[in-house]
């Protein structure tokens, strides 16, 4: 088998193991269109970086899209200032497809207000259900950070929800995501 | 997720517009008409094509490489832990030595798994059921007091790469909790940054500030269950490293654990093994390629106390261009201490 042979196998594998995921990911932060679009672009970059993507896996993949995203974020709203379409404009002017919850969820309001890392750490935990080093790797920051992050977004999003939680199967589960680091779970979870 | 955060977590779960379990019902077959045209795509472009730097730059966080990309599109190198170019051994009476120093360019240092000595004709299943059941007879070790207190120092590798040129570092870490039941404690992390600083962590909080997690079960079958909610890749070592760093484990429970991982498939024994705090004990393999590369997570046990002494992970093939030395450590976590005590200090 050539090089070439071998880096192209290397790519589909990888291509066919996460572009359900990948796609997923962003479909959960922009439309159908543009999502896929993103995707695209994610594995582009796999493919001229291919070294970086095997070695790093979906941890990278997640990292390149939440890149792309952010740039194409930025596109958007340098074209609207552009056209003059800006002010008129609420925030976000990501299509969100989650958008009709807005209104109705108090928690979903909540989250936009978050500092954005502190959303997509959110996100990345609950909705991706990464453990919390591998999300704090795609974010940027130390699985401490993060921790620290998520404990606050967690603790501001809680004093919106009515009641205590009340789940009588609660006791006995320990975090399904868990850090890799050692980072004892229980500083994992809540940090000041 | 914490007792206390579940409200939240399912709260936001709800809201998820693909959700895990059936994310991929809307976009299968995994690979469809579009998928497979921007496969073919993709695969068509020069993949050394456009290698300086370019307009898309600017949109990069500062410290990451710079490089034109299609469609205006640019991204960050390489920082997942799980790469490893290069090994820097932290002595683990501190975090000075290597720690933190950054390497650049491959091969920045040498890679030293830890040695592990064969045992003859060992089965692992049968290995942890005689450890499990030392372990199961012993008195209660751990001792008793207020506040949960562990101790474990760790080390991961963060490799960053551009054009071929690697740079790399260690960031080891040492930690120290101290829980009590009403969520009161005391948190000390020392670490150190890329550029050498170490920075010292030190918190104490009031009551209900920190989640506590209830003691695990030693019936068999509500620990399986708990420790099955763990669905990462190499669920299992996971589920039991975070019950290790969470709370101090009696005799019964570190002897259901190890009789859990005795059903893990695929599970062997690494052998006999000095651990970095100079310590003996038994290592358990898991080979897995999840991440992107063929790794090993080993689990050290005390064969005479069951307790888990450390973990490591090693990357066990060649990795292509990364030029990797062969098998080279990824990550390693020593369990020091976990008992109860009633002293913050």
């Amino acid at each position: 088998m050539t090089v070439k042979e071998t880096r192209e196998q290397g790519f589909v594998g990888l291509y066919e193991r996460h572009y359900a995921a990948v796609l997923a990911y962003a479909r959960r932060r922009v439309d159908e269109p543009t999502a896929r679009d993103i995707t695209a672009e994610t594995f582009l970059v796999a493919w001229r970086r291919l070294d970086d993507a095997l070695a790093n896996g979906l941890p990278w993949l997640y990292r390149t899209a939440a890149f792309t995203l952010k740039n194409w974020e930025r596109s958007q709203r340098r074209t609207d200032r552009l056209t003059g379409r800006l002010a008129a404009l609420p925030e976000p002017t990501v299509p969100d497809p989650a958008q009709e919850h807005a209104e109705r969820q108090p928690i979903r309001a909540a989250l936009q207000e978050l500092p954005e890392t502190d959303r997509e750490l959110l996100m990345l935990v609950v909705w991706e259900q990464l453990d919390l080093t591998t999300a704090a790797q795609i974010v940027g920051c130390t699985a401490g950070t993060a921790a620290v992050r998520l404990y606050r977004a967690r603790r501001r999003l809680q004093a919106l929800l009515p009641g205590p939680d009340l789940d009588p199967d609660a006791h006995l589960d320990p975090p399904a995501a868990t850090p890799r680091l050692p980072l004892p779970s229980v500083t994992s979870e809540v940090p000041r | 997720m914490t007792v206390r955060y579940r409200q939240v977590d399912n709260a936001l779960a709800a809201l998820n517009p693909v959700p895990p379990t059936t994310g991929g019902s809307s976009i299968r077959p995994l690979l469809d008409q579009r998928a497979r045209i921007d496969l073919r795509d993709i695969l068509a472009t020069d993949p050394d094509a456009a290698q300086e730097p370019g307009p898309g730059a600017s949109l990069l966080p500062a410290g990451f490489p710079r490089r034109r990309m299609p469609l205006r599109f640019a991204v960050p190198a390489s920082v997942a832990a799980l790469s490893a170019l290069a090994l820097v051994i932290v002595p683990l009476t501190g975090l000075g030595g290597g720690a933190g120093q950054q390497n650049s360019g491959l091969y920045a240092a040498a890679a030293a798994p830890l040695a592990y000595t064969p045992i003859k004709d060992s089965d692992p299943k049968d290995l942890l059921k005689s450890i499990a059941a030392r372990t199961a007879a012993l008195p209660d070790d751990n001792g008793t007091g207020r506040y949960r207190h562990l101790e474990t120092q760790g080390w991961y590798l963060v490799t960053s790469v551009s054009h071929g040129q690697g740079t790399s570092w260690v960031e080891p870490q040492r930690n120290s909790t101290w829980v009590a039941e009403d969520g009161s404690g005391r948190l000390v992390r020392t670490s150190t940054s890329p550029g050498g600083a170490t920075q010292h962590e030190d918190e104490r909080l009031a009551p209900g500030e920190l989640s506590v997690i209830p003691p695990y079960p030693a019936n068999p079958a509500a620990l399986k269950r708990i420790l099955d909610r763990n669905t990462s890749p190499n669920g299992p070592f996971d589920a039991i490293r975070t019950a290790y760093l969470d709370q101090p484990l009696p005799p019964a429970v570190r002897a259901a654990m190890l009789r859990y991982l005795g059903e893990i498939n695929d599970l062997k024994v690494a052998g006999e093994v000095t651990d970095r705090a100079g310590r003996r004990g038994i290592g358990f393999s898991l080979d897995s390629d999840a991440g992107g590369l063929p790794t090993r997570e080993t689990l050290i046990f005390d064969p005479d106390t069951g307790k888990l002494l450390g973990d490591e992970e090693i990357l066990t093939k060649d990795a292509g261009k990364l030029n990797v030395r062969i098998p080279s450590v990824i990550s390693y976590t020593v369990f020091l201490s976990a008992r109860y005590t009633n002293s913050l200090k």
